[in-house]
């Protein structure tokens, strides 16, 4: 007997201890799931978070693909052929428009944005926005045959008529490039608005239109303005800056044959009303400037929108060839919009300039001149017509396909697949979901609309958590956030998925919650799919330019310029460490603000801060300079006050400097060992005798 | 007769050295100008002090103490603090001849004006050195800033600024009053340290500075710049020419020339400006305005009467009365429009016409 | 080695479960395709104190309707839950007691009580939270209203969500998750009946559509797949208007059609399902008519009497969103703001001497208490006020004429936060992007419930 018992002694003992374990196990795991998501309901598996969330190692790359991700396109002037650029793939690829096939995908450089075609439809030039350049490619052949070097972010482009000029707007160091065709060297660069992106060019070649993003710098908490730059083609120089008040993120801008009407894509942010609400249009619209050519350049803005309908994130344009009809992009709706140019033509015509004034911001106008809306895959971008204005081919970014859809019926005859992956990974997934606008309440506004291409729009925000009025939040960028919680400025927000959660819902979108499955790959996405352009404006190649390196020292420096020793606390290195410089840490630099609750911050990272302006929580130093010379004069965020200001200069030119985190993880571990040890001196040298 | 070789030797010596400092070609003749008109705030200026004036094509921007004003096609249009000017005193301005656009330095920061749009930099908002910008200069991409804490050097492509003071260059203050580029050089007029020479290939620096120290009189003349309080600087036609309070300082890249009110047709030797063109210096003082081709010299004058055209050369004076003169003597900004002539006053602006 | 006695009754398990099975199976769907209906008996006229369920079979409309509703005296205002199961409705064991609510599983053809109240409780309507709506009876000033309350569908967490002094009812759920709900203001004077729209949770309530040319909504809307809310407005007609844009899309669909609609439900092929009749004095019976052909109804069922308010059970393809609620009971306020008092659609009162410029505003609640507040240079008001108690609000001038006003009754709910852009302004106009001046400062408090409510002093 008692032999018998000792086997069942021991599974049973085994058994308990399991069950034991494994109760207290998923116990254990539940209370994780509910911190780590701030709901009870979360399910509790672990892949979701800790394998979804890989980056960099072998599980990465079997859990991830590299899609086509078509931008912008080209069409070659019989129409028989599309040339779709593959933002993602770093492709060209040529598309017959005939028999839908594949002819040839040519591999082109980092994250490429635009095509035109040149010499007749011989030779193609891609912007490569990643890494400053434009390669020319001979379209019989498909070899690249020269490489263009102009100014930072080259994006959108157009060719003279003549074809000996190609301007080409650079989208990083927000100027246009103007090369000479003949010689492919760049002959001039003008400013231009903030961050633009696109260009066109008047029919008769007298003119060049470009659009930007970002607003100009505008006295803080006013409405943001953003410049459209028209340039004279006969003397190549800048002829007028038109400020298209209240509005931002033009994406494209296009002109009509007969040249009597530029169009451009543009969103107005309600940035500056409390965000109580986002019925009747409260948090953004998104419609269509236009600038009457022929009426004294007056300039209108009409909005795409509807009261209860709303069609984010305009982006492609494409325009009739008889001048007609106009065809917008929604990327995050989903949509094309078809417009009636001439009910617009007609409503200006018989439109006052008081009446205009109105029309910004009426949702009920759009019912005159849009005349249908056409479904499509995920996130509809670039846009170009056939020869005969027949066919809209729409590119499908987040599908891998291009729609072709029917400017008859406005009817989508078929998709073209452009090879991409068949199986959407879960990152992919949450790309898609960052990018629509159905997590929001009326589909008013995509994550993407605040966080275009992942990053912030530059805008600062009544986010009314509370009350009214309060606690102004300047929009932080989404780009490799992975490893940097907590988040929100108040470090309220212990991980991506609370941040994106149910509370987000309440007071954002106000409208259902994300499912699980899309938190989920909204949280993959960004944790892993949303990386840091390389910052080969400062930085190309790591080695630091002398005020760099001064800057560096300042950066890092321990004793003031009279020789005191610099608080621990309040030196830059201490709250921003490499490789992310930040210390993940809460603290108060003196910037608190009247209309603040009392709140510590959460430390920003600074990787690729350049392109991060305006600054602090609330976005009131429009300039990395003024975080010092406006708002320290307590030398809480850090000691300044004793510098000169080529000292100052020179940290700036270091944060500047800065760039991916992958690049400082080195610099991390020398550092904070070698911190602790180092004492600078008062008699340390603070003479620059660089002459 | 060794006596008489030595001799002989000592003064081919001399008159080589005479030779060499007298420019190498005759230059081309002073221009002449006359039937003056000028413009006050009668006329639609907004002040009646101008600080500087400078042309561009058919254009013609000027700087007062109130604004900065556009004059074309016989009208000025006045550009304030509300149109996005950095401060109503405009001191500098240059016109940039790759994109066009114009810089504009004032007594609060720096702007540019482009497509009908201000940009402000101040030294809180970016790396200028300081908001009091004496002198601006376009030198293809980049922009020279003279101002009261440094000069500041924009590259327009990078948007990055360097600035020279004291700490990393060669003057004993930061206070700079006037900058312009030549011979692939950069040249900085430096209150009290004479002129900055900046080599913009290697990024050195050397100075010029008075060998007399800070003597006020040119104890020996021709030995360098005559003063280190320097005013104003302007290259062309390879020569460097140096306003000073103290009198004009003339450069070839290997001799210096003095002159002096007493000595030549300099109307007096406080010099607030200049600005050369091909071989001609136009000299802002304020007691007139003086031109000169290392030659002959024509001074203007204003009188109760009109105005006075001195001409000097070799010593000689002459005075050709004129019905009409500058607004008032005390000048302080010049420039060139075609045949005519433009002339900022402490009290008008002036417009002459070329005498053919 | 089992005993026979075992095994048979093994045999029986097996069996008995199987039958259930395949009864389960055979009791799902029953009902999918079909139509639900209310019936009023000849002679009864409209009443619904005599009214039923019926189903009806639409591929047989010749075969007899089923009653569903046979435990109840009455039962009248059916709507069914997103995915096609619970029917909801309004019912009555008893002549004497009030209107219900009570669910169907018409599925089991189980019937479940919702609520237990003393007053009337009609128009339920299902939310995808296992929630419902339903239109209660009260009295204000003596004046008969009703108010749209919420509670779970086992009659928990009784919360009541309208406070403006109307008759509220015929609530429908819109597939973005607001509600809409047929409102008619009773107080201080009867007005006609408008649709309106809120948060389930009874925030942001505003108008949908008054209707047009003179009709207003009689009923509560529905809406179709294509994007269209069909209702019936006054005169018995037949209307819609696009969800887009309702203010400007009224149409009425009945225009060329003789006779008389009395309600209406979208169907998936784009047309309807009505309760019409050709003449006054015949009985209302169910038809389809298609809004694109527009032409004359055709006849698909005639009960015994009038036949209205018909369903088609079907789950929906989406159900409506869920949209989660701000409201905060324990914080007892909520929070006004409005850009520009003098932004407004409003005509100025005509009786005005002085400046058609506003400069306050007067609060004006039911009991007859007042507040006047000045505002903002920028117009702009900024204001802390109890929470589900109905105010009004006047612009007045310098002079303390009234500008413009008083507007329809607004209430907030606990912790609410509510924006406008003037003061019956252009409901279509989006905001301008300006920070209002009065949100650079604390809220206004104006408190109903405080004594001593005329704050000059406090608005100042």
């Amino acid at each position: 007997m008692m032999i018998k018992m000792r086997p069942l002694l021991v599974f049973g003992s085994v058994s308990l201890l399991l069950a034991a374990g494994i109760i207290s196990g998923s116990r254990w795991a539940r209370v994780h799931v509910n911190h780590m998501t701030a709901v009870d309901d979360h399910p509790v598996a672990c892949w979701r978070c800790h394998i979804y969330t890989q980056r960099d190692n072998f599980i990465a790359d079997l859990m991830n693909e590299t899609y086509v991700s078509p931008f912008n396109m080209a069409i070659s002037l019989d129409g028989n052929t599309i040339y779709v650029v593959g933002q993602e793939s770093n492709e060209l690829i040529v598309v017959d428009a005939v028999t839908d096939n594949i002819i040839k995908k040519i591999r082109v450089g980092e994250r490429p944005h635009s095509v035109v075609l040149g010499n007749g439809g011989a030779f193609a030039y891609i912007s490569n926005q990643w890494a400053d350049n434009i390669i020319k490619i001979d379209l019989q052949s498909y070899q690249i045959v020269d490489t263009l070097s102009g100014g930072s972010g080259p994006a959108g482009m157009v060719i003279s008529p003549d074809g000996d000029h190609l301007y080409c707007v650079n989208s990083y160091s927000s100027d246009i490039s103007i090369f000479d065709l003949h010689t492919l060297q760049e002959i001039r660069r003008l400013k231009a608005g903030n961050n633009p992106v696109s260009a066109a060019m008047a029919p008769d070649g007298s003119e060049v239109y470009v659009s930007s993003r970002r607003s100009v710098p505008v006295p803080h908490m006013t409405s943001p303005v953003t410049e459209m730059t028209v340039t004279s083609t006969s003397n190549q120089r800048v002829s007028d800056r038109k400020m298209w008040k209240d509005a931002y993120i033009m994406e494209n801008v296009r002109i009509t044959p007969s040249g009597d009407l530029v169009l451009v894509t543009l969103i107005r942010p309600k940035n500056l009303i409390p965000a109580v609400q986002i019925e009747r249009g409260w948090m953004m619209t998104h419609g269509i400037g236009i600038i009457e050519r022929e009426n004294g350049g007056r300039m209108v803005q009409l909005l795409l929108d509807e009261p209860n309908a709303y069609y984010p994130d305009p982006f492609g344009l494409a325009i009739s060839p008889d001048g007609k009809k106009a065809y917008v992009s929604h990327g995050g709706g989903d949509k094309v919009t078809a417009i009636d140019l001439d009910q617009i033509r007609q409503l200006l015509k018989e439109s006052s300039d008081e009446q205009i004034a109105t029309y910004a911001n009426h949702l009920g106008l759009s019912s005159r001149y849009v005349v249908g809306r056409i479904p499509t895959g995920a996130n509809p971008k670039g846009m170009v017509l056939s020869p005969d204005g027949s066919k809209l081919y729409v590119a499908e970014r987040l599908s891998d396909h291009i729609a072709v859809i029917d400017t008859e019926t406005l009817e989508t005859l078929k998709t073209i697949g452009l090879e991409g992956p068949r199986r959407i990974t879960v990152a992919r997934h949450g790309r898609q979901v960052l990018n629509n606008a159905s997590g929001t309440f009326q589909n008013q506004y995509a994550c993407y609309t605040c966080h275009p291409d992942s990053h912030e729009d530059g805008l600062v925000y009544n986010m009314a958590g509370t009350d009214m009025g309060r606690n102004l939040a300047n929009v932080q960028t989404l780009r490799d956030i992975g490893n940097i919680p907590p988040y929100k400025w108040n470090g309220k927000n212990q991980s991506i998925y609370k941040q994106d959660g149910m509370r987000f819902s309440t007071i954002l979108t106000r409208t259902e919650a994300f499912t699980h499955d899309e938190l989920d790959a909204l949280v993959a996405y960004i944790i892993t799919g949303i990386k840091n352009p390389p910052n080969l404006r400062f930085n190309p190649h790591g080695e630091l330019t002398a005020a760099q390196e001064r800057g560096k020292e300042v950066f890092y420096r321990t004793h003031d310029n009279y020789g005191n020793e610099i608080p621990e606390e309040n030196r830059c290195y201490t709250c921003h460490p490499p490789p992310y410089f930040t210390n993940l840490q809460m603290t108060d630099v003196g910037t608190l603000a009247e209309s603040d609750d009392p709140m510590l911050f959460d430390v920003p990272q600074l990787n690729n801060v350049y392109e991060s302006a305006p600054y602090l929580h609330d976005g009131k130093a429009a300039t990395l300079e003024e975080i010092w010379t406006r708002f320290n004069d307590h030398d809480e965020h850090g000691v300044a006050n004793d510098m000169l200001k080529d000292e100052l200069n020179d940290l700036v030119e270091y944060l500047k400097s800065l760039r991916d985190a992958k690049y400082y993880m080195e610099e991390a571990e020398v550092y904070q060992a070698s911190i602790s040890n180092k004492i600078k001196s008062n008699e340390e040298d603070t003479d620059h005798p660089d002459y | 007769m060794k006596r008489i070789q030595i001799t002989l030797t000592i003064n081919l010596l001399l008159a080589i050295s005479v030779a060499a400092s007298e420019p190498d070609s005759k230059p081309g003749p002073v221009p002449q100008f006359g039937n003056w008109k000028t413009y006050t705030t009668k006329d639609g200026l907004p002040a009646n002090k101008i600080y500087c004036v400078r042309t561009d094509g058919d254009r013609v921007w000027i700087g007062t103490s109130e604004g900065l004003v556009l004059y074309e096609n016989n009208e000025f249009t006045t550009f304030t603090v509300e149109d996005g000017l950095a401060h109503p005193g405009v001191l500098s301005i240059d016109v940039s001849e790759l994109t066009g656009d114009v810089w504009i330095g004032t007594l609060g920061g720096l702007n540019r004006y482009s497509g009908g749009t201000f940009t402000t930099f101040t030294q809180f908002n970016s790396g200028l050195a300081n908001d009091v910008i004496y002198a601006v200069i376009c030198d293809g991409k980049d922009v020279w800033a003279a101002t009261g804490g440094g000069a500041g050097h924009y590259d327009t492509y990078e948007e990055k600024w360097a600035i020279y003071t004291e700490r990393n260059a060669p003057m004993h203050e930061p206070w700079t009053y006037s900058v312009c580029a030549g011979d692939n050089k950069v040249f900085i007029a430096a209150w009290g340290g004479g002129v900055i020479e900046y080599q913009k290939e290697s990024g050195n620096f050397r100075d010029y500075v008075d060998p007399d120290g800070e003597m006020e009189i040119d104890l020996f003349p021709d030995d360098g710049i005559v003063h280190d309080i320097t005013t104003a600087v302007s290259h062309a036609n390879g020569i460097l020419w140096v306003a000073t309070y103290f009198g004009l300082s003339r450069y070839d890249g290997t001799h210096w020339k003095g002159y002096f009110d007493h000595d030549s047709g300099l109307a007096s030797n406080f010099i607030n400006f200049l600005r050369a063109y091909d071989d001609v210096v136009y000299l802002c003082t304020d007691e007139g305005l003086s031109t000169f081709n290392g030659e002959e010299w024509v001074t203007y004058r204003t009188t109760e009467s009109g105005g006075n055209r001195i001409l000097y050369q070799d010593g000689v004076a002459s005075t050709v009365s004129d019905p009409t003169g500058i607004a008032h003597n005390f000048t302080i900004g010049v420039d060139l429009q075609g045949d005519d002539i433009w002339v900022a006053t402490s009290y008008g602006l002036s417009k002459g016409t070329r005498i053919k | 080695m089992i005993s026979r006695a075992r095994e048979t009754g093994y045999q029986w398990f097996l069996l008995v479960l199987l039958i259930a099975g395949l009864g389960a199976g055979c009791s799902k769907d029953s009902y999918t395709g079909k139509i639900v209906a209310v019936q009023i008996p000849n002679g009864k006229g409209h009443s619904l104190e005599s009214a039923s369920l019926i189903a009806i079979d639409p591929d047989d409309p010749d075969l007899a309707a089923e009653q569903l509703s046979e435990e109840f005296v009455a039962a009248a205002s059916p709507s069914l839950s997103h995915d096609g199961r619970y029917l909801f409705f309004q019912g009555k064991k008893l002549d004497t007691e009030p209107w219900q609510i009570w669910m169907l599983d018409l599925h089991r053809k189980s019937y479940s009580r919702i609520t237990d109240l003393p007053e009337h409780c009609t128009d339920p309507v299902p939310l995808p939270d296992e929630t419902v709506i339903f239109s209660r009876e009260s009295r204000v000033n003596g004046t008969i209203v009703s108010d749209l309350w919420r509670c779970g569908t086992d009659g928990c967490c009784l919360t009541r969500i309208t406070h403006q002094p109307a008759l509220n009812g015929e609530a429908t759920i819109l597939s973005e998750g607001r509600i809409l709900y047929l409102s008619s203001q009773q107080v201080p004077e009867a007005q006609d009946p408008v649709l309106m729209v809120m948060r389930p949770d009874g925030t942001k309530s505003e108008i949908y559509t008054p209707g047009c040319c003179g009709w207003n909504p009689v009923t509560g809307g529905s809406e179709s797949a294509d994007g269209y809310i069909y209702f019936i407005s006054s005169g018995g007609r037949l209307s819609r208007v696009l969800h887009r844009r309702p203010l400007h899309t009224f149409e009425n669909l009945s225009e060329e059609i003789n006779g008389l609609f009395s309600a209406v439900t979208p169907l998936p092929d784009g047309g309807c399902l009505v309760s019409y009749t050709p003449s006054t004095g015949d009985p209302f019976a169910l038809y389809t008519f298609s809004p694109v052909r527009g032409d004359t109804p055709e006849l698909l069922y005639r009960g015994n009497g009038n036949v209205t308010d018909p369903l088609w059970v079907m789950a929906l393809e989406e159900r409506p969103r869920k949209l989660p609620s701000a409201v905060n009971s324990e914080n007892p306020t909520g929070l006004l703001m409005s850009q520009n008092i003098n932004h407004s659609m409003l005509p100025v009162h005509p009786g005005i001497i002085g400046d058609s410029v506003a400069k306050s505003i007067r609060i004006s609640y039911l009991e007859g208490k007042q507040a006047i507040l000045q505002t903002e240079e920028d117009g702009s008001f900024y204001l802390k006020l109890d929470a589900d108690q109905p105010f009004r609000i006047e612009t007045l001038n310098d002079s303390g004429e009234t500008v413009r006003g008083p507007s329809d009754w607004i209430y907030l709910r606990p912790n609410e936060r509510r924006a406008c852009t003037g003061c019956h302004a252009n409901p279509e106009l989006a905001p301008e992007n300006t920070q209002p001046m009065a949100v650079k400062k604390d809220p206004l408090e104006v408190y109903a419930k405080k004594e001593n409510v005329n704050k000059d002093e406090e608005g100042t």
